[in-house]
């Protein structure tokens, strides 16, 4: 028996010995780039054989395409649009990932005591179509989207059932979906045994498999601003950064913003971009855009509730204002 | 016929009448553009040649440096336009016979081209390279730095489209109004020529998608654009092999060369409402780089042509400039008769002696760090305080002053798409180009000014077909069902 074992031991070190090292000149790059969900996804994998990195990356980016055709709330003929037209009728039998992302972001929202809501759909109709107009929405039209609003309203039945409590619920991902789509092609990716991979939503959402080869992780720069650039190394985590983008109206008093605060019924006001480092892309997508909202006072308190999660706040310059266990994240200055 | 025969002789036509050209104009007259064609013309880097009736195109360009290839292409029965670098035009020596014309690549003097046209006589034409071009992607947040993939995060935002629509436009203007820009240099001609930039591993490797090459054609015939084609090394010497995917490819790029072959009409006019006023229009690139991304087609005028007249036909007017005391004037008339007015006003700080802003006694509607309003007569002043620090932002600020009534073109699920609009000489139709930067197909919605009782559709892949469309409030709303890269759309009132 032992000798088996020592037998055993020396053949697993001679294939170690005789196998090529898993570095940049033995692997294969493979890297695609797609239009979806409005923004360019990329995904990036090392493996050996560079066909099987192809088929591997390609069957990751159709994850991320077809995941668009399910959350949409543009197009008709989504699942999430059925769900939008059918919810408030009875119980609906949706999409499995449909389902999923849905469970999530109510995780999300009870814990943040509904900063984070994906029933924001009607506020931020209410806001556009305002907006085209060069105005802030009413009072009367603000408490007409605000009764439409409540994650409360979202009734969930394992597997994959779901039902609005109120006729007028609307779902929007915005603040979650590309996180999702971008943990669904990671999850591609592992299945076809790919070790070091990276998928890119926009620069909003990242999820890393590993590292590229003879590196500790993904570099990964916080911002655009040229002044003042924070690194830092992402590696089998999920990330995202919000920022609001307030457009001043020009002939009335305010501005407007993708991101609204359920609770005001208004857009968030801070500027500050906030970056979320956590398990999953989408829990980090939805995190931080519910830090865009939140006082930092309170961030601290709301993150503490999801256990291995970080976070960085950059004001408009690029300073680091505030960071969550900066430790966990390897910042640098050294790109 | 051929598509490069079609060309010689349009290309015919307009030498015809740069011959009535004054000398004294000559050198300008040369580079201006030829605004009748979105001629693209293919610049072929192998010492071997394919043959003429494999490419299925007549004319290539060839850089004269690469004389045996040259020789070879003339033998094979193409036309040949040499390509020689300005620095080397003193030492060049036009060949004798049959090749199509000479194209300088790099600033040349209007004295070098001046004698080059004379030392080619009428053996062939003579045009310039503008370089200032993009190859026209989507940018993604895809950096390499120290030999590593750096990415970029940063909050959500509309993809950045690298596009030449805006350059066209300003090359186009400044050909036209005497082949001068700013300062009284010559102006460039609209021949474009961009080099390809790898993003990705597979494109360093393989070269661009062939949906790369695509866009670039489309983009040229869309904005009315010469373009220089530069063919990828590997995708040429597939060609030369005769590689089944190399000719498949090269058959769609020849079929889009072929649907934007046909051009516009001589007499076909921009469809604009938007005036943007300044002298120095590379200076302000940005901001109408930002217009056309979000489809806000604009005419650009130079402050000494602003009149009444000009404005007549506007409902915004953006002013980088210091106006003059006459202009002002001009300025509160546009806004006095309803139209919108945007000033930047650090520009109009330094305003010209005696100048003074009609309306700086008026109460503002709202003053606020960035902006102050005023209401002028049945239209309306916004001064920009503090400069366009964000012409992304600063563009859809003047979306939302244009107001939907008054957006010429209006799409909806393509934030891709860059269209551009174009007024027939008939005056009672018009054509919209649309061109989806996504290299995939897309339903895009649109909403095109004034109600057409016939609309057809073609593109490179679909044969010209009926759309069904909607009137509403004074606008034909059409959908495109599945926009691939890009398309025509006719409107009219029926024969």
């Amino acid at each position: 028996m032992r000798s088996g074992k020592r037998a055993t031991l020396r053949l697993a070190l001679m294939i170690l010995a005789f196998s090529p090292a898993l570095t940049a000149d033995t692997l294969s790059q493979v890297h695609v780039q797609r239009y979806c969900m409005g923004t360019m996804f990329d995904i990036v994998a090392y493996h050996a054989s560079r066909a099987e990195g192809q088929a591997a990356v390609e069957r990751a980016m159709l994850e991320i395409l077809r995941l668009d055709q399910v959350m949409s709330d543009y197009k008709a003929d989504s699942d999430l649009s059925r769900l939008n037209r059918e919810g408030s009728r009875g119980f609906v039998s949706v999409e499995p990932a449909l389902f999923e992302v849905i469970q999530q972001s109510l995780i999300v929202s009870r814990r943040s005591g509904g900063v984070f809501d994906v029933t924001i759909a009607p506020l931020l109709k209410a806001w556009k179509a305002a907006r085209r107009e060069g105005r802030a929405p009413s009072a009367a039209e603000i408490a007409a989207a605000k009764r439409c609003v409540g994650y409360e309203n979202i009734e969930t039945s394992e597997p994959d059932r779901i039902h609005f409590r109120n006729d007028c619920v609307e779902i929007d991902l915005g603040g979650i979906g590309k996180g999702y789509a971008v943990d669904r092609a990671i999850a591609v990716l592992k299945a076809a045994g790919i070790t070091s991979a990276l998928v890119n939503g926009g620069g909003s959402s990242i999820g890393a498999i590993g590292a590229p080869p003879g590196a500790a992780g993904w570099p990964v720069r916080l911002g655009d601003a040229a002044a003042v650039q924070t690194t830092l190394l992402l590696r089998d985590r999920g990330l995202s950064t919000s920022q609001q983008n307030l457009v001043p109206f020009a002939f009335a008093a305010g501005a407007f913003g993708e991101i609204l605060d359920p609770r005001s019924a208004a857009p968030a006001r801070a500027r500050m971009a906030v970056t979320v480092v956590a398990d999953s892309a989408s829990i980090a997508d939805a995190l931080s855009t519910t830090l865009v909202i939140l006082p930092i006072a309170e961030a601290d308190g709301l993150l503490a509730q999801f256990g291995d999660v970080s976070g960085v706040w950059t004001s408009q310059s690029g300073n680091l204002t505030h960071a969550y266990r900066p430790s966990t994240l390897r910042l640098s200055d050294a790109y | 016929m051929r598509i490069d025969q079609r060309r010689a002789h349009a290309a015919s036509d307009c030498e015809v009448l740069r011959r009535l050209t004054a000398c004294a104009a000559l050198a300008l007259a040369l580079i201006a553009p030829t605004l009748c064609s979105a001629e693209v013309l293919i610049r072929w880097d192998q010492p071997e040649v394919p043959s003429s009736a494999s490419l299925g195109i007549a004319t290539l360009v060839i850089p004269a440096e690469n004389s045996g290839a040259a020789q070879n292409a003339v033998t094979r029965g193409y036309r040949v336009y040499l390509e020689v670098a300005a620095r080397a035009l003193s030492t060049f020596s036009p060949p004798a016979e049959g090749f199509a014309g000479v194209i300088v690549r790099g600033q040349a003097s209007g004295e070098q081209l001046a004698l080059l046209r004379a030392r080619l006589g009428r053996r062939g034409r003579l045009i310039t390279l503008d370089e200032r071009g993009k190859w026209p992607h989507i940018r993604s947040n895809w950096v390499t730095r120290h030999g590593e993939v750096l990415q970029v995060s940063n909050r959500s935002a509309q993809p950045w489209i690298e596009n030449n629509a805006a350059l066209m436009r300003i090359v186009h203007t400044t050909a036209s109004n005497g082949g001068t820009a700013a300062g009284g240099t010559p102006g460039p001609t609209a021949f474009m020529t961009y080099q390809w930039q790898s993003e990705t591993q597979s494109e360093l490797d393989d070269g661009p998608d062939t949906e790369n090459y695509l866009v670039a054609i489309a983009e040229a015939g869309s904005f009315g654009g010469d373009l220089l084609l530069p063919l990828h090394q590997r995708f040429e010497r597939d060609l030369l092999l005769g590689l089944p995917q190399a000719r498949e490819a090269w058959q769609r790029i020849r079929q889009s060369m072929e649907f934007y072959s046909w051009g516009l009409p001589d007499q076909s006019v921009p469809v604009a409402n938007i005036g943007v006023v300044t002298r120095d229009p590379q200076a302000w690139f940005e901001v109408m780089n930002l217009l056309s991304r979000h489809n806000l087609p604009f005419q650009l005028i130079s402050p000494a042509g602003l009149t009444t007249e000009l404005t007549a036909s506007l409902d915004l007017l953006i002013v980088l400039d210091s106006p003059s005391a006459a202009q002002f004037s001009v300025l509160d008339g546009f806004a006095h008769r309803g139209g919108t007015l945007v000033l930047d006003r650090t520009g109009v700080a330094g305003t010209q002696a005696g100048s003074v802003s009609p309306w700086a006694a008026l109460r503002p509607l709202v003053t606020s760090d960035e902006r102050v309003s005023y209401k002028v007569g049945d239209g309306r002043v916004v001064e920009v305080r503090k400069g366009v620090a964000d012409p992304d932002k600063f563009a859809l600020e003047i979306r939302e002053l244009l107001g939907a009534a008054h957006r010429s073109i209006d799409i909806w699920n393509g934030i891709t798409v860059i269209a551009a609009a174009y007024k027939d000489p008939d005056g009672r139709s018009m054509r919209v180009h649309v061109l989806n930067y996504a290299h995939q197909p897309l339903p895009v919605q649109m909403r095109i000014a004034g109600t057409y009782s016939l609309v057809q559709y073609e593109s490179p892949e679909e044969r010209s077909t009926l759309l069904p469309y909607q009137h509403r409030d004074g606008f034909t709303e059409v959908v495109l069902p599945a926009l691939r890269t890009g398309g025509r759309i006719f409107l009219s009132n029926g024969p």
